[in-house]
């Protein structure tokens, strides 16, 4: 699986370079190729041992091609672009010319495609092991799984899933960018319920990894299950109008992939709620007790999602402190943006690396009243507005540092930026990576493990419980 | 309502061709094992057209096109995708496939699975839609072929034509915006109009020792919403099962892009509590959906992760006498609309043909809505509900268009019966607990009603965002107070075009819809 001699690949450069040449109003082009390779196997529980079996195993082998053509207006004051993908088995021809139409039509302020830079930086987001046997990768990891939840006590195992994958990225361009890497990912879930049954809670659990070093499958097996032990007895939280709460890395890495966004020169551009250097991240006063957020970009960080030697356009993806201290140092700007805010362009693309705080998890949780939330049931953080909701799918209610009932139903609300304004993180860090979909975009996170709360927190619950 | 109506797109030679190979590769998947094994070829094509456009104009022409082999043993799944799709290759997947169940099952122990032939599917009975479309007689080569009848002929729509017609609606709504900006107190000026239009036409071939089909399913979709200074959005999606005529915008329309969003930025804070609720043909079903939809999904019960499969067992009622939810995949009219949703279909991604089923019936839970291997593990009835986000992924059994059944009231005679309350006309997402009975569905936003009459005041959630609903869904059904009525003469309420998740991840289309219902008392914030 190399893109070094494919046919394939070969036959569309061939015929891009021939179309550009019958093109001469054409600016220039940007192909971007994958390969993936993927096992996916969907698990099933037996009630009475606790053993998991298949039933659906899946082989998937995919090669795709996205084609971008740039072609300016007949002024020279715009530039028409458009996106597609090419079908290898198709005339390629009559596919270029379809997009060379779009383009014509899509005009957008004009912006000319990046040149090559050689300078990449080491950046390796693939596990050797999967890449070199990708089957044996997946396979020992099912009977891994297998092999460990029937040692688990006390809960019933219900479901698992594995997809093990690995890809090969490819990016060129007419001006003559060519880099390519290498990723690998595994998604692992599983879903359990305390025994004895029947019960109205089950614990489900997901996990996207990078590398097989990663994943440590009795660890987070005794995790989800010590969790679903938990789950019987919990209770309707009480309303506050100003909550304490704890959160783990989970949220955190989507909070911090929102304000994130904020940073992106195209909000700057399209006029959305955005961040200028200078800016601080937070509103209202700062609370003398709050930490301060500090969050680095960051391509090279072994085996993490959003690991890459290049961006999106291909060029050298570059490391910066983009928050330090509560304050905006720098936007996140591309090639393209760069020409149309006329700022310089600094390629910043990577993982997030959150400093973490000076506590322990025990030590954020010795407040009057803190509610730590174990599972949401459906975390939306809207990126331009930075609030958030969702309804408290388990969660734990601490009174004085000790652990009373725990808790589930009810809204638990923030906005992000009075959040920052007081805020701790805990010592301890963590990995966590996101292989991206629908739902979540690709997203790589190191930092705190917990993050305490107690500005912008709204608990939607049952108002005279005051237990 | 425009009741005269286009013919129908045919299968394309190309496809043919394809359909072709798909049979031989068929048969070796299952020969010398007939009696043992059951194999089917599954093809799935999606060309979409789309334009977006906001202060960037994007155009996106995409073709994606993959096939998947199954076969089944001893109750296993096996499948191998691939989109390299030349004869050889094919070929040689489908033997690959077939060496990797014989070694894994030389001999087997369950009792194969045995498709239904055409005459026992009619003998069932079918939903009009799809019996005229089928041949007399069908045999199992005989080749049956399914598709809506459009407006448009698929043809004459391309890139462009999506391009022209979001920049059309943009401007319209950007017109709008300025026409209102400034008149509305303490608000946000409007950053931007983003509105997004696609044109995609779905085909898939199925093909299994009983049955050769194929589908055409042109799926036309406005996404479009307007955004403030301040951060404060408003949405709107609108289409289903045909052409561009299903995306043509109102004034209501325009409003929610344009106007709403300034509207939002200076409105006040919910604050959180229980309050009587009517909600909105798409919000009542996101309720639909996330309340009993995920419940009844076969794999959930296979699992042992619904609640459902006791309360079904123990008959216990779970909603009052309007707690009726339909999912229903044959759906190609609804109430105001000659055409169905994004999540109707002729069959599933399994070959198996689209009925509509009662999946709580005046509060009482029927059987679940199954995929193949849910069906033979449960032992229940098979339904037209075996779906994957593409041929890239595992197959689920997954819902499809999920909706309330209509009332006898107006809208009007709701909003009447409360004293003070909200109304809640745009969703804003949804998660489901099968085992735990929790609701959660998002309202984008709440409209105020005081002594039975709309104020005209908006409110935001508490910090400012959406609002959340939720409660046990046992609670949710109770508390049905009244639901509107529908012209549809099969009682079809509207149902919107939307998405589904199967908890977080595996995407696939599904309409949601219902009639305005009137919830007494559901814990917002």
């Amino acid at each position: 699986m190399h893109w070094q001699n494919n046919a394939i690949l070969a036959d569309i450069e061939t015929a891009l370079a021939d179309f550009q040449s019958a093109h001469p109003d054409l600016h220039g082009w940007q192909l971007e190729a994958k390969q993936t390779h993927g096992r996916q196997t969907l698990m099933l529980g037996n009630n009475e041992q606790n053993t998991l079996h298949s039933y659906q195993d899946r082989n998937v082998s995919d090669a795709s091609f996205q084609l971008s053509l740039f072609v300016p207006s007949e002024d020279g004051d715009k530039m028409g672009t458009a996106k597609g993908t090419v079908d290898p088995a198709g005339s390629l021809l009559t596919q270029f010319e379809t997009l060379l139409g779009n383009a014509r039509q899509a005009m957008n302020p004009f912006f000319t495609l990046p040149e090559p830079d050689i300078d990449y930086p080491d950046a390796s987001g693939a596990d050797p092991d999967i890449l070199g046997d990708l089957h044996g990768a997946h396979l020992g990891l099912e009977q891994q799984l297998c092999r460990q939840t029937e040692t688990l006590q006390g809960v019933q195992v219900n479901s698992a899933e594995l997809y093990t994958n690995k890809h090969e990225h490819l990016i060129l361009s007419s001006t003559g960018i060519r880099a390519s890497r290498q990723s690998t990912d595994i998604y692992f879930e599983v879903a359990m319920e305390k025994r004895p049954l029947p019960n109205n809670q089950e614990v489900l659990k997901y996990w996207h990894f990078v590398s097989l070093d990663d994943i440590d499958i009795t660890r987070l097996l005794a995790g989800v299950a010590e969790e679903a032990k938990l789950t019987d007895q919990a209770n309707l939280p009480p309303a506050r109008e100003d909550a304490t709460i704890l959160v783990d890395a989970y949220a955190i890495s989507k909070f911090i992939a929102a304000l994130a966004s904020r940073l992106d020169a195209g909000a700057e551009f399209s006029q959305a709620p955005h961040f200028v250097a200078d800016d601080k991240v937070f509103t209202g006063d700062k609370d003398p007790q709050s930490d301060c957020l500090t969050l680095t970009v960051d391509p090279t960080l072994e085996q993490m999602a959003k690991t890459s030697p290049y961006t999106n356009e291909g060029l050298p993806a570059q490391k910066a402190i983009i928050i330090q201290d509560d304050t905006v140092l720098t936007q996140t700007i591309n090639s393209r943006m760069a020409q149309y805010l006329d700022k310089p362009a600094n390629h910043i693309f990577g993982n997030y690396q959150v400093s973490p705080g000076q506590a322990s998890r025990e030590q954020l949780l010795d407040q009057e009243e803190v509610f730590e939330i174990l599972d949401f049931s459906s975390l939306l953080v809207n990126p331009t507005s930075l609030t958030w909701s969702s309804e408290i799918k388990l969660g734990r209610w601490h009174r004085r540092g000790q652990p009373t009932v725990m808790v589930k139903g009810g809204i638990v609300s923030g906005s992000l930026k009075s959040s920052l304004s007081g805020f701790r993180f805990s010592k301890d860090t963590v990995r966590r990576n996101t292989t991206g979909g629908y739902f979540e975009a690709t997203n790589g996170y190191t930092g705190p493990a917990y993050m305490l709360t107690w500005r912008g927190i709204t608990l939607a619950g049952q108002e005279d419980n005051n237990e | 309502m425009n009741t005269t109506k286009a013919l129908r797109p045919e299968l394309s030679e190309p496809h043919q061709e394809i359909r072709k190979i798909l049979s031989e590769c068929r048969q070796r998947l299952e020969r010398g094992r007939e009696s043992e094994l059951y194999g089917f070829a599954w093809y799935e094509e999606k060309h979409a057209h789309s334009a977006e456009i906001s202060r960037t104009v994007n155009t996106g022409d995409t073709f994606d096109k993959g096939v998947v082999f199954r076969l089944m043993c001893d109750g296993k799944q096996y499948e191998s995708a691939t989109n390299q799709l030349d004869r050889e290759h094919l070929l040689t997947t489908a033997d690959s496939l077939r060496a990797q169940v014989d070694k894994a099952h030389p001999s087997v122990n369950k009792r194969p699975m045995v498709p239904t032939t055409w005459q026992q599917e009619l003998a069932v009975g079918l939903p009009t839609e799809l019996r005229e479309q089928i041949p007399q007689h069908p045999t199992a080569t005989a080749h049956v072929h399914f598709a809506p009848r459009c407006e448009q002929s698929l043809q004459d729509i391309n890139t462009q034509t999506c391009l022209t017609l979001a920049k059309r609606v943009r401007e319209q709504a950007l017109q709008l915006a300025s026409e209102t900006s400034g008149t509305i107190d303490g608000a946000s000026e409007l950053a931007d109009i983003q509105v997004m239009v696609r044109f995609r036409v779905t085909c898939n071939i199925f093909v299994d020792r009983e049955k050769s089909m194929s589908q055409i399913l042109p799926v036309a979709m406005l996404a479009g919403g307007g955004m403030t200074r301040s951060g404060q959005s408003a949405r709107l999606v609108k289409g289903g099962l045909g052409t561009l005529e299903l995306i043509e915008t109102n004034a209501e329309d325009l409003r929610q892009m344009g106007v709403v969003p300034q509207e939002l930025s200076a409105a006040p804070k919910l604050k959180p509590g229980r309050y009587p609720v009517i909600t909105g043909p798409g919000l009542s079903g996101v309720i639909a959906h996330e309340a009993f939809g995920h419940t009844q999904e076969g794999d959930t019960w296979m699992k042992g992760r619904s609640m459902a499969t006791r309360l079904h067992a123990d008959g216990i009622r779970v909603g009052n006498d309007m707690a009726t939810i339909v999912n229903n995949p044959a759906v190609y009219s609804m109430d105001g609309q000659q055409a169905g949703s994004n999540g109707s279909y002729y069959f599933d991604h399994e070959g198996q043909l689209a009925r509509p089923q009662v999946i709580l019936d005046q509060g009482l839970l029927s059987g679940p809505m199954t995929d193949l291997t849910s069906a033979q593990l449960l032992n229940m009835t098979r339904t037209a509900n075996g779906k994957r986000e593409s041929w890239r992924r595992p197959l689920m059994a997954r819902q499809t268009n999920t909706f309330f059944t209509p009332g006898d009231q107006t809208l009007e005679e709701l909003i009447a019966q409360v004293d003070y309350g909200f109304l809640a006309r745009y969703p804003h997402g949804g998660m489901e607990d099968p085992k735990g009975g929790s609701l959660t569905a998002g309202a984008a936003y709440f409209e105020e009603i005081k002594q039975g009459k709309l104020t005209g005041q908006l409110f935001i959630g508490p910090s400012g965002g959406h609002i959340e609903l939720t409660d046990s869904v046992f609670d949710v059904l109770e508390k049905i107070q009244g639901k509107t009525s529908v012209t549809h003469p099969d009682s079809t309420p509207v149902i919107s075009p939307g998405g589904c998740g199967k908890y977080h991840k595996e995407l696939v289309e599904a309409g949601v819809g219902g009639p305005f219902i009137l919830w007494n008392q559901i814990n917002c914030g």
